[in-house]
């Protein structure tokens, strides 16, 4: 077959210009004559604008140009001959350029030199130089190079005229200015003479787009409604015809001239009715009407709204909320949404009965069914009338759209859409509740919380569709990161610490274990040891598989010891639970496949969220409490801190302070003061993790890794530390001192924004107003930062969105240019490594 | 601005070995890849790293760079003039 054929050939250029009058006969199917739209019997006048050879708008009928039907027939253009030349709006500025460059009686162009053939192909000059061009337009007083001619100032009075020493230039007689301009010199205006010709920026012929273009409505009077073009061309056309009948019947000047201006504001407003100078046309109820310009102009255009925003059917969005009790590959949907959106079923003899009781419920009560489909394509809507007939009708071979049910497939997408984990397969789940539910768990691939998060939904509408995103998309597919090589979902928060508490503190009652196992879906529990009270960690080892090994880490180093299925030796922490973390899931993963562990994952994070709804979890203002002992080293530290700069400052007064090399006095002492400062700081913190109960929530979280870090928690109870702008301490605000309760030139620690107090003891009002400083610079930051390297992440993955893996191993682009020999430079699949690297002793150990 | 002399950076340890390929070993290099010269990542003939290797148009150069995974990953580019 010809069309399937491949092209070999790539387009070089693209050239744009300008159609000429006789392009316009010659392409015409019509020559629009009479601004009469139908006859006496509703039939399109012969002549008229909606003649029936410039396409169909009618189904059923043929057109009569082509041959074909609606929807076949693309339309065909007419013309009309306007009965004087008007001038195209569009090009309104270039004439004005062209009319100031050229000679007014010989058409040379002025200023240049007399050999014109040799510049013209020395220099190709592009439209915008021409634009540079006007602005050396030559002033009255110049004369020809050519012709000695007298040359005079040509203004524009806006939009359309023209006037040259005052007097008004017609458009005949730009016309014929510009028809003497000579192809060679074209060029030097940035005009290619090849595709256009300066005059016919003067319209003496109209094209009358196509019917197809603007379509007529029936309303459901049976009356037409015309589209916007159309009641604009049919102006054009009623003042051209009583323009000709005016020149012929040899009406005095003063009509004709009217008619012509006339017949010009309705030639500009056909192209542009937004023109500043020009009153918009408008309709009879005074809208304005929607000529060329507007249908592809702003927002609501043809570029913005229909070819650069699509939309999609068979989607849904909402708010997201979470639920841990669904699996991590199911999506809790409300049942309002379930109604509307459907699954197009067909029916074959062994699934009618199943497919009738979705029609016997119809689109009102669920699981019902909105519409049928016929086998000659034609939909049916479901409703009490219909029911009956449609349930008679019904025979295989039509479809029928029934609600989307339980385990259904569907698409789920956060914005911004920036890797492929933005868009993975869920099995739809319905819930009572207005909101989408997944499981907190997936939130990491889709960077989603819920702080009023929305999200999309979309269903599969072919079994072609349907499988592809299961096999490709399903959430377990997708749970090795492809571009680290590890589990991207993990467990979070409230999870982690969960697991923490269980299996490193935690002994309960068997029986709480099995209740607690049997909350989060396990219903085995010979595993579980046949003993009065369980451990935490045999709890935990129950999930696992049972002949599962592993050793590793937790995040402070302590070894974790996994044999046969059971906890050892150590803890669950973020380390190997962890998003982006978890080895411990990855060897899981790699062991025992996707769908295994997407299960274990589920179950660990259900058991670690359990625990703490059995456990408590609670951060009291009394875990950031200090030891006696651990205030007074606290206070200790600061003291000595004070102490050195104090010392330093005095120092750099008695000029005893030796400047760093490179460095001026003034700077060496800053930042001498800042490490020491610093220093204190870290001791601090030091102090507080030492002396801090580990047994109190707050710690847990911490030590967890569910949340917060250790810098926080020394701020909370010791000191909150140095604020700085910029890289330095605080300066200035006003004239030498930050602020007006300190002295002059004071550089001790407190006036130069050095808190000194704990969050919990509280703030001094300086220390507060130093603090809101710093704050406001950090929230301008990533204000600020947010939008930028979102924009500098977009344009680098689209800039790399079509780069492929060839059979050969080469990345290559979509012209199959070489971008690397090997991928990566190293030929790893990172998602079948560990964290980017192929431990191959590891390996080697394993099939030992 | 002064026009300084050009430096020779290709003994810089921050400059990867370069090295030309002779005929016969730029025709296996398409042919293993199945390519033709226009298809191969470019390198410009005034560019540091080869300036004292006579560089000219259409010549391939391979480059050994230093690799974390592999040890030394090659790569190769092939002399453009613009
Ligand atoms: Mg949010
Ligand atoms: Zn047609
Ligand atoms: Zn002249």
């Amino acid at each position: 077959m010809e069309e399937n054929l491949p092209i070999y050939k790539k387009v070089k250029a693209i050239s744009f210009g300008k159609i000429s009058p006789k392009l316009i006969r010659k392409m015409a199917s019509v020559k629009i004559v009479t601004p009469e739209l139908y006859d006496r019997e509703g039939y399109p006048v012969d002549g008229g604008l909606m003649d029936i050879r410039m396409g169909v708008i009618d189904p059923g009928l043929k057109c009569k140009t082509c041959g074909s039907k609606l929807k076949e027939c693309i339309g065909h253009f007419g013309y009309v001959e306007l009965a004087r030349p008007v001038i195209h709006i569009s090009y309104a500025k270039l004439i004005l350029d062209i009319l100031r460059k050229i000679c007014r009686d010989c058409g040379v162009v002025l200023g240049e030199k007399l050999k014109p053939e040799e510049d013209a192909k020395e220099k190709k000059v592009d439209v915008l130089d021409a634009k540079k061009a006007s602005a050396r337009a030559p002033k009255t007083g110049v004369k020809c190079q050519s012709c000695n001619a007298k040359q005079f100032k040509i203004i524009i009075e806006k939009p359309t005229s023209y006037f040259e020493d005052g007097k008004r230039l017609s458009p005949i007689e730009v016309r014929t200015r510009l028809e003497r301009l000579r192809d060679d010199d074209l060029p030097k205006l940035g005009l290619n003479p090849k595709v256009f010709r300066p005059e016919w920026t003067v319209l003496t012929l109209l094209a009358i787009p196509p019917v197809t273009i603007r379509p007529s409505i029936t309303l459901e009077s049976g009356e037409r409604s015309e589209d916007d073009l159309t009641h604009k061309l049919g102006d054009i056309v009623r003042i051209n015809q009583r323009l000709f009948e005016n020149i012929n019947a040899g009406a005095p000047e003063i009509i004709i001239e009217d008619l012509w201006d006339l017949l010009q504001y309705h030639v500009t407003t056909f192209f542009d009715n937004a023109v500043p100078q020009l009153p918009p046309a408008r309709h009879r109820s005074g809208q304005p009407l929607k000529t060329i310009t507007e249908r592809i102009k702003s927002k609501e255009g043809r570029i913005r709204h229909n070819l650069a925003g699509k939309r999609t059917n068979f989607s849904a969005r909402t708010v997201i909320s979470p639920d841990s009790m669904l699996d991590l590959n199911e999506v809790g949907i409300p049942k309002q949404v379930a109604m509307k959106l459907t699954v197009p079923e067909r029916a074959t003899k062994w699934n009618m009965d199943f497919l009738k009781k979705f029609i016997e419920k119809g689109p009102k009560e669920y699981p019902g069914a909105n519409y049928v489909v016929r086998p000659d394509g034609r939909k049916k809507k479901i409703s009490d009338e219909t029911k009956e007939q449609l349930l008679e009708e019904l025979q295989p071979g039509y479809i029928v759209e029934r609600h989307i049910m339980d385990g259904d497939i569907s698409i789920f997408n956060r914005q911004p859409s920036l890797h492929r984990m933005s868009m993975m397969c869920h099995k739809i789940r319905v819930l009572p509740g207005l909101t989408f539910r997944l499981n907190p768990a997936v939130c990491a691939p889709y960077n989603a919380d819920f702080d009023g998060d929305e999200m999309n939904l979309h269903i599969p509408q072919s079994e072609e569709a349907r499988a592809e995103a299961e096999i490709l998309m399903m959430v377990h597919t997708q749970l090795i990161s492809p571009r680290y090589g590890l589990s991207i979902i993990g467990c979070n928060m409230d999870a982690i610490s969960g697991n923490y508490i269980l299996t490193k503190h935690m002994s309960i009652p068997k029986e709480e274990a099995v209740q607690l196992l049997a909350s989060i879906g396990v219903d085995d529990f010979k595993r579980l040891p046949d003993k009065e009270t369980v451990t935490g960690k045999e709890v935990f080892s129950v999930i696992l598989p049972e002949d599962f090994s592993f050793t590793g880490k937790t995040r402070e180093g302590n070894p974790v010891k996994i044999e046969k299925g059971k906890i050892k030796e150590g803890f669950m922490d973020k380390a190997n639970l962890g998003e982006g973390h978890g080895l411990m899931l990855r060897n899981i993963h790699k062991n025992y496949g996707a769908k295994e562990a997407l299960d274990i994952l589920g179950k660990i994070f259900r058991l670690g969220i359990r625990t703490l709804q059995i456990n408590g979890l609670t951060a009291a203002l009394s875990d950031t409490d200090l030891t006696q002992k651990g205030k007074e080293s606290v206070e200790k530290i600061l003291a000595d801190a004070k102490e050195v700069v104090n010392k330093l400052i005095d120092d750099y007064h008695n000029h005893k302070l030796d400047a760093f090399p490179g460095r001026s006095v003034e700077e060496t002492l800053e930042l001498k003061i800042l490490e020491t400062l610093n220093k204190a700081r870290n001791n601090a913190g030091k102090i507080v993790q030492e002396t801090v109960d580990k047994s109190k929530h707050t710690s847990i979280i911490i030590d967890s890794g569910a949340k917060g870090n250790v810098i926080s928690m020394a701020q909370m109870a010791a000191i909150v530390g140095q604020q700085a702008l910029r890289g330095k301490r605080m300066e200035k605000g006003y004239e030498d001192r930050t602020l007006s309760c300190f002295e002059k030139n004071d550089l001790s620690p407190k006036a130069r924004g050095f808190v000194e107090n704990s969050f919990k003891k509280g703030l001094t009002p300086y220390e507060f107003f130093f603090m809101s400083q710093t704050g406001r610079d950090s929230l301008m930051d990533t204000a600020l930062r947010t939008p930028k390297s979102g924009y500098l992440y977009r344009r680098l993955a689209n800039s790399m969105q079509d780069l492929k893996v060839a059979y050969d191993k080469t990345v290559r682009d979509a012209s199959e240019k070489i971008v690397q020999f090997k991928y990566g430079g190293d030929g790893i699949d990172v998602s079948k490594s560990e964290g980017g690297i192929v431990n191959v002793k590891k390996i080697i150990e394993s099939t030992r | 601005m002064a026009k300084r002399k050009a430096k020779n950076y290709n003994h810089h340890t921050l400059v990867p070995k370069h090295e030309k390929l002779s005929e016969k070993q730029k025709n296996d290099l398409l042919k293993e890849f199945k390519c033709n010269l226009g298809e191969l990542p470019k390198l410009l003939a005034t560019d540091a790293a080869i300036m004292d290797m006579n560089p000219k148009v259409d010549d391939v150069f391979k480059i050994h760079r230093f690799s974390r995974t592999e040890g030394i990953s090659v790569f190769y580019r092939v002399v453009v003039d613009e």
